[in-house]
C-alpha cells in the first residue's frame, strides 16, 4: 500500500529532516511510528497525507507515485485517507455531528443517507450526548474523539493519526487505542505516530522508530 | 498478539455496554435536537461590516452614474424631439418684393404639405421680442430690414418631405430659406452621446473598483478562514466545492450590499424628483428643468439601477469564486 524508497525531505535550504527512508507498509497492517521529539514523525506523516512532496526518492501510495499523481486525482486519493491531526482541526462553527459528517458532506452525500451512520459512530465513541455541541465547549478528550470519528466516518483504506493521544489522560488514551484496533480489524491500514511508549506497550504491533531522520523497523 | 486482540475486544465490549444504554437515550434526544446542516463557511467570517459598506458605496455610486446617464439621455431626447417638431422659414427682405406677400405665400405652400400640423407667421410683436435683447425695444419695421419668420409644426411620426418643401419654397418665393434644425439636432446628439459615454466610462471604473475591492476582501477572508480551507482540502473537498461555498457567501453579501447602495440611490432620485416638483412653477424650477428636464430618471433609469443589484451581486460572487480557486491552486502548489 505504501512504499518509500530512499526518501529524503528538507524544508527550503535547511538540513534534511528525513534521510534515505526505505520501507513498506502492507495493506491492512497496524503500526506505530515513534521516536523522540524532532525526529521527523510529523514530517513523515505530511508526506503520507500528501501535505508535502519528498525532496528526493520515491513515495508510493496506493501503488501510485505521489509526485506523479495528477492534480485531478488528488481529491479521490485524499478521500481514501483518514487523518487525525494532533491539534484536531475541528471547525468551531459546526456542531460535533457536522464536523464528523464533513467528509461525507463534501463528497456530495445527502444528509438523510448518512445521518444514522454519523449518530451511530458518535454513540460508539461515547459522544452520543454531545452530538449538537460545538467544539469550543468540548473537553480535549471529546475533541480528540470527534477528530477520530471524522477520520473514520468514510471507512478510509488508510488511517493516519498524529499523536492522537497526546492531549488525553491515560484511560482515555487506552480507550482511543481500542478504537484504532477495532478499525484495523475491519480492514483499515493504521499508522499511529506517537512518542508514548506506554500506549505502544498496550498493543502488539509493528514499530517504526525514527531517529535523527532515519528509520528502524521492529516487526 | 491474538490473545491481546481478544482481550482488547472484550474490554471494548464491556466498556461500550456500560455506556450504550445512556448513549442510546442521549443520541435519540440529540438526534431530535440536530439543526439543519450549518453553513460550512461561517457568515461572520465573510460579512465584515467594512466590506458591506464598501460594496454598498460602490453600488450607490454606480446607481447614481446610471441614473445621471438616464437623465441626460432622456433630456437630450426631449430636446431633440422639441427641435425636430418644428421647421423655421426665414424670409429676408428683398428689394422691390412685398415681404408680407412672400410670408403669406410660404404659409400657403407649407400648409399644403402632408405631415404639417400647423403653420404660422410670427407677428411683428413676437419678432420685436426676439430682437429686443440685441437692439432694444425701439425696433421699427419701417426703418430696419427685419426678416420675417414662419414656424411650421410637423408631425414627428409622419414628417413631410423636407427636401421637396425646401425646393418648393425656394422656387416660389424670393429670399426665403428653410431651417430644419438638423445642425442643432446633430450637435445635441454629439453632446448627449459624449455625456453618456463619459457616464458609462465612470460606471465601468466604479465596477472595476468594486471588483478590486472584492478581490482584496476575498483574499482577506480566505486568509482569515485558512483553517476551514485547509480542513476542507484534507477531507477531500474539490476546488469547485470550496469555491461554491465561499462564492455563495460572497454572492449573498453582494446582493445585500448592492440592495442597500442601489436602494439609497433610488430613494435619492425619488426625493429629487419630488423636490423638483415643489419648485416647478418658480424661476429656479424653470431654470433647473431647462437644464435637467424634470429630474425624473424615468422607468428606464429605475430599471437600469435595479439591474445593478444582480449585476453587482453576480460580480461579487464570480470575483470571489475566481479568487478562491486561485488560493486553492496556491495551496496545492505549496503542498504537493
Amino acid at each position: 500500500m505504501i512504499r518509500f524508497e530512499n526518501v529524503g525531505l528538507r524544508y527550503g535550504m535547511g538540513p534534511e529532516v528525513l534521510r534515505d527512508l526505505s520501507f513498506e507498509i502492507p495493506n491492512g497492517s497496524f503500526q506505530f511510528l515513534t521516536g523522540p521529539s524532532g525526529a521527523g514523525k510529523t514530517s513523515l506523516m505530511r508526506l503520507l497525507f500528501l501535505s508535502r512532496k519528498p525532496t528526493r526518492g520515491l513515495v508510493s501510495l496506493f501503488d501510485e507515485d505521489t509526485t506523479a499523481i495528477p492534480r485531478s486525482e488528488m481529491v479521490s486519493i485524499r478521500r481514501r485517507i483518514g487523518v487525525v491531526y494532533q491539534d484536531f482541526r475541528l471547525l468551531n462553527h459546526l456542531t460535533t455531528f457536522e464536523n464528523v459528517a464533513l467528509p461525507l458532506r463534501v463528497a456530495g452525500r445527502d444528509e438523510t443517507n448518512y445521518r444514522s451512520d454519523v449518530v451511530e459512530l458518535l454513540k460508539w465513541v461515547g459522544l452520543g450526548d454531545r452530538i449538537a455541541a460545538f467544539p469550543p465547549v468540548l473537553s480535549g478528550g471529546e475533541k480528540q474523539r470527534v477528530a477520530i470519528a471524522r477520520a473514520v466516518i468514510t471507512h478510509p483504506e488508510l488511517l493516519l493519526a498524529d499523536e492522537p493521544t497526546g492531549n488525553v489522560d491515560p484511560p482515555m488514551a487506552r480507550r482511543l487505542l481500542k478504537l484504532f484496533t477495532e478499525l484495523h480489524r475491519l480492514g483499515t491500514t493504521v499508522l499511529i505516530a506517537t512518542h508514548d511508549i506506554g500506549l505502544m506497550d498496550q498493543y502488539d504491533a509493528r514499530r517504526m522508530v525514527l531517529n535523527d531522520g532515519r528509520i528502524h523497523i521492529y516487526d | 498478539m491474538t490473545e491481546m486482540r481478544t482481550e482488547t475486544k472484550a474490554e471494548i465490549t464491556a466498556d461500550h455496554t456500560d455506556q450504550a444504554d445512556h448513549d442510546d437515550d442521549a443520541a435519540r434526544a440529540a438526534d431530535r435536537e440536530l439543526r439543519p446542516a450549518g453553513p460550512i463557511v461561517p457568515r461572520a467570517g465573510i460579512e465584515s461590516r467594512s466590506l458591506l459598506v464598501v460594496i454598498s458605496i460602490m453600488s450607490f455610486l454606480a446607481a447614481i452614474t446610471v441614473g445621471l446617464v438616464a437623465t441626460v439621455w432622456q433630456t437630450s431626447a426631449g430636446w431633440e424631439a422639441d427641435i425636430g417638431r418644428e421647421i423655421t422659414v426665414q424670409i429676408r427682405p428683398v428689394a422691390d418684393v412685398d415681404l408680407a406677400a412672400e410670408t403669406n405665400r410660404v404659409v400657403d405652400i407649407a400648409a399644403g404639405y402632408d405631415g404639417v400640423v400647423s403653420v404660422r407667421a410670427l407677428s411683428d410683436g413676437e419678432i420685436s421680442e426676439l430682437l429686443e435683447p440685441w437692439i432694444g425695444d425701439t425696433t421699427t419695421f419701417d426703418t430696419l430690414p427685419v426678416p420675417r419668420l414662419v414656424i411650421i409644426e410637423i408631425d414627428p411620426d409622419r414628417p413631410p418631405d423636407i427636401a421637396s418643401l425646401t425646393a418648393h419654397i425656394a422656387s416660389e418665393t424670393a429670399g426665403a430659406t428653410v431651417d430644419d434644425h438638423a445642425v442643432w439636432q446633430e450637435r445635441l446628439k454629439v453632446m448627449a452621446r459624449t455625456v453618456i459615454v463619459c457616464g458609462l466610462g465612470i460606471l465601468g471604473l466604479v465596477l472595476v473598483a468594486t471588483v478590486l475591492s472584492i478581490t482584496y476582501a476575498t483574499r482577506g477572508a480566505m486568509a482569515a478562514n485558512h483553517d476551514i480551507v485547509e480542513v476542507l482540502h484534507f477531507v477531500g473537498a474539490t476546488r469547485r466545492f470550496v469555491a461554491r461555498e465561499f462564492g455563495g457567501r460572497f454572492l449573498t453579501l453582494g446582493l445585500k450590499s448592492a440592495t442597500i447602495g442601489v436602494g439609497a440611490a433610488a430613494v435619492l432620485f425619488l426625493g429629487l424628483t419630488l423636490a423638483a416638483r415643489q419648485f416647478v412653477a418658480t424661476p429656479a424650477g424653470v431654470q433647473i428643468e431647462a437644464l435637467f428636464g424634470n429630474f425624473a430618471i424615468g422607468a428606464m433609469g429605475y430599471a437600469g439601477i435595479v439591474l445593478l443589484v444582480p449585476v453587482i451581486a453576480l460580480l461579487t460572487g464570480l470575483t470571489s469564486r475566481r479568487e478562491v480557486i486561485e488560493v486553492l491552486k496556491r495551496l496545492d502548489r505549496d503542498m504537493t
